[in-house]
């Protein structure tokens, strides 16, 4: 049943499958072409790119910047112009998963985070990230997702640039960069500066992910960010009670190397149930009460 | 040993403001190539013109479909590309090269004409595929206009003028001209170039005269420089003689090498 037990292979299980469902359109692996039918304007719950060539459904981030960059966005949104007003929708979306379990996602469903999990599988001395550099994926969110492409324009009067996809994700340049770049028939030929940083990035990322636990998902993903943010006030949160007795066998086991036993309703946490199965006093508990941190 | 942890713990914020390095590096490129004369970027393959489609964002795009041996696509190119570098980014013009199934005919091409918009390159696997799927006719040029909402709304065969294009993306109802008899009156022309001492060379010449009559037909001899440099004015293939490359007023066929080619070519531009 492997370390973990029976909810980490459910976990494992989920994610694959979630992986497997976002990537219906294998064709595109075969002729370097990109989705582009109805699903595409739903989001997977993750960091997914949308010019992956199998991917049938948008990314979330992606989707955001491309609204936000618009011209004229906050005046359409003012006055209600649909293409603005759809930004309402993503966002919904997003926090309602925020809502009901804050980080659940990151932890079930993202791609890119369990290949950071598998990454750090690899043996290799391993470093620890410190705790304060969790706020730069907060940063990131406001200046790369929201400020930049709403504020910057390389060309006066035209919309912005989707600036976290175009400088950061290392999802996208192992997913669609890549890719279509290596894909016969389908590569960027001129493919210039920002594909030579953007690979770097990415591959400084697998580095890291080697050393230390899901770097990117605790330092830099915004998306992580948003739902950190609501996953404060989440329905679904984590309880440690009286039990538990400071061992941080739970810190040991967690992806995301947080002190459950210390700040059960951290913004950090995937709620991936990995130290409920650790704990050997079995101190930890999902629970569904509302603003209920923890009973010690 | 607790100072160096203090600052290692601020590290997060010039790593994060790092990524602004990028932002700049490219602002900074992008406003040097805001400029007709600057060269765009080059993409190849069917899925970068789809993501260029896709990456329109509500704007309306003009796809013009071309190739380096078709001269009036190559007299066209800067006028739409005068109408892309003044709308600012309001309009994503892509010109794509569907009819050079040799990367290096159109990297050399470029050396020497240089446009800011995106150029596209397909080879001829998905020239044909997407000439099937979009149902293209076999004369070039072809200019798609495409409404904010990615609906074609217009399609042009042969060349137009700077302010064709203006009045196009500005909203201004266009005859669609989705055949190539519609594109004015039907007057054929074919400009032959070989040795004329060549048997295949006089084959095409006298064929050529009798699909379009001896006014109808220049011919090139490319060891008399007078010629070559007519052909490289034209912007012919200076390569693969002897060829015939019949057009019918400025929209042009593919450049044939054999009878039958060019009999075939002939039969794509006839009304």
């Amino acid at each position: 049943m492997g370390r973990f037990g029976r909810t980490e292979v459910l976990r494992r299980v989920t994610q694959l499958v979630s992986l497997a469902a976002g990537n219906l359109y294998i064709k595109g692996w075969a002729d370097a072409s990109i989705y582009t039918g109805g699903s595409k304007m739903f989001c997977i719950p993750g960091l997914h790119c949308y010019s992956c060539p199998s991917s049938v459904l948008a990314c979330p981030m992606g989707s955001i910047q491309s609204m936000v960059s618009s011209d004229g966005f906050l005046g359409g949104l003012a006055s209600g112009r649909p293409d603005a007003l759809a930004i309402l929708g993503i966002l919904g979306f997003l926090l309602a998963i925020g809502f009901i379990a804050g980080r659940v996602a990151c932890g079930w469903i993202c791609p890119f985070g369990m290949l950071q999990e598998l990454l750090y599988k690899i043996p290799s001395p391993k470093i620890e990230v410190p705790a304060s550099w969790r706020a730069g994926k907060y940063l990131v969110l406001v200046l790369f997702v929201f400020l930049l492409p709403m504020t910057l324009r390389a060309v006066p009067g035209a919309g912005g640039d989707p600036w976290f996809c175009k400088v950061i994700c290392p999802a996208g340049t192992l997913e669609a960069g890549w890719p279509l770049v290596m894909m016969s028939g389908g590569e960027v030929f001129q493919t210039g500066f920002l594909f030579t940083w953007k690979s770097a990035v990415l591959i400084l990322v697998i580095l890291w992910s080697i050393t230390s636990k899901r770097p990117f998902c605790r330092v830099l993903c915004p998306l992580g960010a948003f739902w950190g943010l609501s996953g404060k006030l989440s329905v679904f949160r984590m309880r440690v009670d009286d039990s538990c007795i400071d061992c941080s066998k739970c810190r040991t086991v967690c992806p995301v190397d947080i002190a459950i036993h210390l700040d059960p309703s951290s913004a950090e946490c995937i709620r991936c149930g990995r130290c409920i199965g650790e704990c050997p006093v079995d101190a930890i508990h999902h629970t569904a009460r509302a603003g209920v941190e923890t009973n010690r | 040993m607790r100072k160096h942890k203090r600052v290692l713990d601020w590290l997060w914020i010039p790593l994060v403001l790092l990524f602004l390095v990028p932002v700049v590096v490219s602002i900074s490129g992008h406003s040097r190539h805001d400029r007709p004369s600057e060269q765009g970027m080059l993409i190849l393959g069917r899925s970068g013109l789809d993501s260029l489609i896709s990456e329109a964002g509500g704007r309306p795009v003009l796809i013009n479909f071309w190739a380096t041996w078709c001269t009036p696509c190559v007299g066209e190119l800067p006028e739409i590309d005068m109408v892309y570098a003044e709308s600012n980014g309001g309009i994503q013009a892509i010109a794509v090269d569907i009819g050079d199934p040799d990367l290096e005919t159109l990297l050399e091409f470029r050396e020497a004409f240089s446009v800011s918009m995106p150029v596209v390159w397909l080879n001829q696997e998905e020239a044909q595929r997407l000439k099937a799927e979009w149902e293209l006719a076999d004369v070039l040029p072809i200019t798609l206009f495409l409404d904010t909402d990615g609906a074609e709304t217009s399609r042009i065969y042969g060349a137009r003028s700077i302010e064709f294009f203006e009045n196009a993306l500005s909203g201004v109802d266009l005859p669609d001209t989705s055949s190539v008899e519609d594109h004015g009156d039907y007057v054929l022309h074919i400009n032959v170039a070989g040795d004329p001492a060549e048997s295949l060379t006089l084959q095409l010449i006298e064929l050529s005269i009798e699909l379009a009559g001896e006014e109808g037909v220049d011919i090139f001899d490319p060891a008399d420089p007078d010629d070559l440099a007519m052909l490289d004015s034209l912007y012919l293939p200076a390569s693969g003689y002897p060829y015939a490359q019949p057009c019918v007023g400025d929209a042009c066929g593919r450049p044939s090498r054999s009878v039958e080619e060019l009999l075939q070519a002939v039969e794509a531009l006839s009304p």
